[in-house]
């Protein structure tokens, strides 16, 4: 995929297209999942690969994977899109709907299923309340202060909790080994 | 290391942060070398959350994101690119006629880019100047060189023993801001098969290796193309160098 943006990065389109293939349904998955509405989602999804395709001669292979560099972005549109949008009321509805597993839609997807397990049990082995911090900052799109009210803990522990549950799913996962 | 802020790197990995605490976290880890690298990692682990999440988009999707790619202008490269191998040699390349000579320069060309070369470019330029210099130095390498319409001169060396060729091109002009070069494998019937595009270095120089499927060609082509390039040939060929082994 590195090769792939490379060549992206010298205006070669055929590379562009085969990398929208590589990491499409990932970008617009995750949006989905952030956002909730598909016509938002495609929107977000858009916007990321053109800046894909505009910024990938800034693109630093020492700072990072090139899907991690694509889903950080894609991240960070679809949360600023899910602030600047959703009401309160939407947003007291998405808490609802993420009570439940963050996984229900998963199967329906064209990630292995292999990826899929263990990401399931890198969570599974989390702590409860790092597990909920983590899935309300990520998938619901939340702030730090946010989750701190709806889980009715000092925001002091919500940073903690946010980080401790990332290192140890990274420790889990040796995404970068 | 100021550990209040530290400790945000979880918050900001997700996107958690926002306005004046966003902002200072991003100061502090200007100059946090410990703070970077820990989000590397916080940012692989959570990228992982988010591929899992995968679905596939609408198929018309891909057309809108295509499309509007070849209409967008790209923003420069920190470094610049197609193939280095020249872009460093101290002195510009003479034209000359045959293999032999040409060999000599672009190995030593290549020496010097060597040895100054950024780390990060090594691994991947390492390997294709490995085989530009097996072509060039190939005991059954051939050339054929011409002039190019337009200003300068391509030269195409093939080498069958090693599978592969290189093209070359010196004090070729630089193509308009919205148009590049593009190169071509051609077959008798005349079909064409991309190779790539390039943009010459500053003083005009270009190597680009050429697949194996070279050594099956009758012709290489080089055409002017609009930015992103073409499918198929759109213009008349600035060169056409005949294949012959």
């Amino acid at each position: 995929m590195g090769d792939l943006i490379r060549r992206t990065s010298l205006g070669d389109e055929e590379a562009f297209a085969d990398l929208y293939d590589a990491v499409a349904a990932q970008v617009y998955g995750l949006a989905l999942r952030v956002l909730r509405d598909t016509a938002h989602a495609e929107e977000v999804a858009q916007e990321v690969m053109l800046e894909v395709w505009r910024t990938a001669g800034r693109y630093d292979p020492a700072r990072g994977r090139p899907l991690t560099w694509i889903l950080t972005l894609t991240h960070g549109r679809a949360v600023d899109r899910v602030r600047s949008q959703h009401s309160a009321a939407a947003r007291d509805d998405r808490a609802a709907r993420l009570t439940g597993t963050p996984f229900d839609e998963v199967a329906e997807t064209v990630v292995a299923r292999l990826d899929v397990e263990r990401v399931r049990g890198a969570l599974a082995g989390l702590s409860e309340p790092q597990r909920q911090a983590v899935t309300l900052a990520y998938y619901g799109g939340y702030t730090h202060r946010e989750v701190a009210d709806l889980l009715d803990v000092p925001l002091g522990t919500v940073k903690t909790r946010l980080r401790d549950g990332l290192i140890r799913l990274r420790n889990t996962l040796e995404v970068r080994s | 290391m100021n550990d209040d802020l530290h400790l945000l790197v979880g918050a900001y990995a997700v996107d958690a942060l926002e306005g004046s605490e966003r902002a200072a976290f991003e100061e502090h880890l200007a100059s946090c070398a410990a703070c970077a690298e820990e989000l590397a990692d916080l940012q692989d682990a959570a990228a992982a959350l988010g591929s899992v999440a995968a679905l596939a988009p609408p198929p018309q999707l891909r057309t809108r994101v295509l499309d509007a790619a070849s209409q967008a202008r790209q923003e420069p490269a920190q470094t610049a690119s197609v193939v280095p191998l020249q872009r460093r040699r101290r002195h510009p390349l003479a034209w000359v006629a045959g293999a032999a000579a040409a060999v000599v320069m672009l190995v030593a060309g290549g020496a010097t880019w060597r040895a100054i070369s950024v780390e990060q470019e090594l691994s991947l330029l390492r390997a294709q100047a490995a085989d530009v210099t097996a072509v060039l130095a190939a005991p059954d390498a051939r050339t054929e060189s011409a002039a190019v319409a337009g200003g300068g001169r391509g030269a195409v060396v093939v080498a069958p023993s090693q599978e592969r060729g290189v093209f070359v091109g010196t004090s070729l002009p630089a193509p308009a801001p919205d148009r590049t070069y593009q190169l071509w494998l051609l077959d008798a019937a005349g079909r064409a098969t991309s190779v790539g595009l390039f943009r010459p270095t500053g003083d005009g120089d270009a190597t680009v290796a050429l697949p194996p499927g070279v050594l099956d060609a009758a012709t290489v082509g080089l055409t002017v193309e609009p930015s992103g390039g073409s499918r198929a040939p759109t213009t008349e060929p600035v060169l056409a160098l005949p294949v012959r082994l």
